[in-house]
């Protein structure tokens, strides 16, 4: 229980008469001093009846929009609180966070209004893997010449319990390649080339299917199933800004459209779509070989929403950037520079030299890897502001043009010359679509 | 400016007590300019932290200044302007203001008393004035620490 400033005040002045009341030993003094002690005692007891009160009526229903989500993708919790306050109270809440989590807003806290009722809405998201508790509530009361806090965290306000499952897991398909026609190992309308199995006739089978030679040699009817043969889909990354950026909701909106509009094109054309949804290097989102535009409508609607932007993380540059600049250093050693940063720059290549030798690879530049190897796909259209750090588009191009995706970055237009300029030497390209 | 109904009544009743004790050949001066002091108070913003410590503190020196002359007109000032502090501008506040009200007029009518009644007033001064703060302490610290106990569940 902490005192206000009134009280600190009532204090003060009592101690203050207390103490012309010892020097003048006057009557008037102490009754003066004692009323204020008392007055003091009186409004703590008083303040601690109350917060009792409000403690033994508080009630907290909290619920998640999903109980089960995966690691670093976001849910809308809604914690809805009831008590009884006493008039001229504040009564504050709010949800301790679970750990191994991040919300939005930082603070989920909200003030009980008259009636004694408050709700809080903020989205989670959990950095990491395994069941999400909530550890419960901090409750702060205060009046004029008392504050104090207490954190519930007994069952009533405990839960409910999330689970958070890894981040997708890229499964590698086996898809076989057979003179320039994609081949899936699955069953389908389209007949492939190549064929899967042989197993016996089951009615209902297509006639044309039969194998003729291992039905004369078995004196059964035998099928011949085939693989089937796909168009290639493309890949649709969507980098959402940084949220430190101000960026308007319109050039949002155009981004999303645009990207919205290429995948129902995709779905049309090629029956599939995989759409990678990022902010910076984090990675929101991911729906792999979609079928289905409803889906892909409902993850762009729920996760490429601007609430939902993130930090990006520090720059960073590939190991053949540096390798590329520690040779480069290398070979101007010998020339002393004019402004003696010769000594810096060596610095810095000694550096770089330390970090190649070390084998650590960024945790985006492997899921981008692993995403790329395991996609056959022939194009990778990037959607992006390109604002702020551009390591992760470097990324993307580099794992494009290693594996031989083309890239087709769009952003929206009303770019300055000079940031296209710089965008196009991060992507190392001539072109860059602007989106009108 | 909007200024509460309750707490000009409170303060009324101070200033009326001020006024009834005074006494030219005494401290009426230093009366009369707080109870004008305290007045004055109600015309700061209600509501804040100013207001009270203003009420309460021109309300003591009232209180002082007419204990001089009577000891149970200075009581009834120092009610009054503790209720005024205590309700806050609510109409007799409720259940648990007019608990505690009274609980604090009953308290300092009998401290009044003893106080009046000795001839020495610095000891039962201390002895009352820790004894109260002692009950007080306990009495808030037990129940804050039940209340932790209670609540703050562990982990599970």
């Amino acid at each position: 229980m902490k005192p206000g400033r009134c009280t600190q005040g009532i204090w003060v002045m009592a101690g203050l008469l207390g103490a012309a009341a010892i020097v003048f030993n006057d009557t008037s003094f102490f009754l003066a001093t004692f009323s204020l002690v008392l007055l003091s005692v009186t409004l703590a007891m008083r303040f601690r009846v109350r917060m009792h009160r409000i403690i033994t009526s508080l009630q907290v229903r909290r619920s998640a929009d999903d109980e089960v989500l995966q690691e670093g993708h976001p849910t809308t919790i809604t914690t809805r609180f009831s008590c009884s306050p006493d008039a001229g109270i504040v009564v504050s809440v709010q949800d301790v966070l679970p750990p191994a989590t991040i919300s939005d807003p930082t603070n989920a806290t909200a003030v009980v209004s008259a009636d004694g009722n408050a709700i809080i809405r903020y989205s989670l998201i959990p950095v990491g893997k395994g069941s999400i508790v909530f550890p419960g509530i901090l409750l702060t009361v205060s009046d004029p010449f008392f504050t104090s806090s207490l954190v519930m965290g007994s069952d009533p306000f405990r839960g409910p319990e999330l689970e958070a499952h890894p981040n997708t897991a890229f499964e590698k398909s086996s898809i076989l390649e057979h003179t320039g026609i994609l081949e899936k190992d699955t069953i389908g309308i389209y007949r492939g080339s190549g064929f899967r199995s042989i197993r016996e006739y089951i009615h209902g089978d297509d006639v044309r299917s039969i194998d003729w030679k291992m039905t004369a040699k078995y004196d059964r009817v035998f099928i011949r199933e085939y693989t089937t043969v796909e168009k290639y889909s493309p890949l649709i990354v969507i980098d959402l800004p940084d949220r430190s950026f101000p960026v308007s909701d319109d050039q949002l909106a155009k981004l999303i459209n645009s990207s919205t509009g290429e995948m129902v094109a995709a779905i049309r054309d090629y029956g599939t779509v995989s759409l990678f949804l990022i902010s910076g290097v984090n990675v929101i989102d991911i729906l792999l070989e979609e079928t289905n535009l409803k889906r892909c409508l409902a993850l762009i609607r729920a996760s490429a929403h601007p609430h939902y932007r993130l930090h990006h993380a520090y720059r960073w540059k590939d190991r053949a950037s540096r390798r590329r600049f520690v040779m480069k250093i290398r070979a101007a050693g010998s020339i002393p520079q004019k402004d003696g940063s010769s000594r810096f720059l060596g610095k810095i290549a000694q550096i770089y030299r330390q970090s190649l030798a070390n084998p650590y690879i960024p945790v985006f530049s492997k899921q981008m890897r692993h995403l790329i190897y395991s996609l056959q796909t022939e194009e990778l259209v990037l959607y992006s502001l390109f604002e702020g750090d551009l390591s992760h588009i470097r990324e993307i191009a580099r794992q494009a043009q290693m594996q031989r995706i083309r890239l087709i970055p769009r952003t929206v237009a009303g770019q300055d010359a000079i940031k296209i300029h710089s965008i196009k030497q991060a992507l190392g390209m001539d072109t860059l679509e602007m989106i009108p | 400016m909007k200024i509460s109904l309750v707490q000009i009544l409170f303060l009324l009743v101070a200033a009326g007590a001020a006024f009834l004790s005074l006494d030219p050949g005494h401290t009426w001066y230093l009366t009369l300019i707080a109870a004008a002091a305290i007045i004055l108070a109600a015309f700061i913003q209600q509501d804040s932290d100013d207001n009270r410590i203003f009420t309460l503190a021109f309300g003591e020196i009232v209180v002082i200044a007419i204990a001089a002359e009577s000891f149970w007109v200075s009581f009834m000032v120092q009610c009054a302007v503790i209720g005024a502090v205590m309700f806050d501008g609510r109409f007799m506040g409720d259940t648990v203001d007019r608990r505690f009200f009274w609980l604090y007029c009953i308290i300092a009518l009998l401290c009044t008393i003893i106080f009046d009644r000795s001839v020495q007033v610095l000891i039962p001064f201390l002895m009352v004035t820790t004894i109260v703060a002692v009950t007080t302490f306990i009495l808030v610290g037990f129940q804050e620490m039940r209340e932790r106990r209670m609540y703050a569940g562990g982990n599970k």
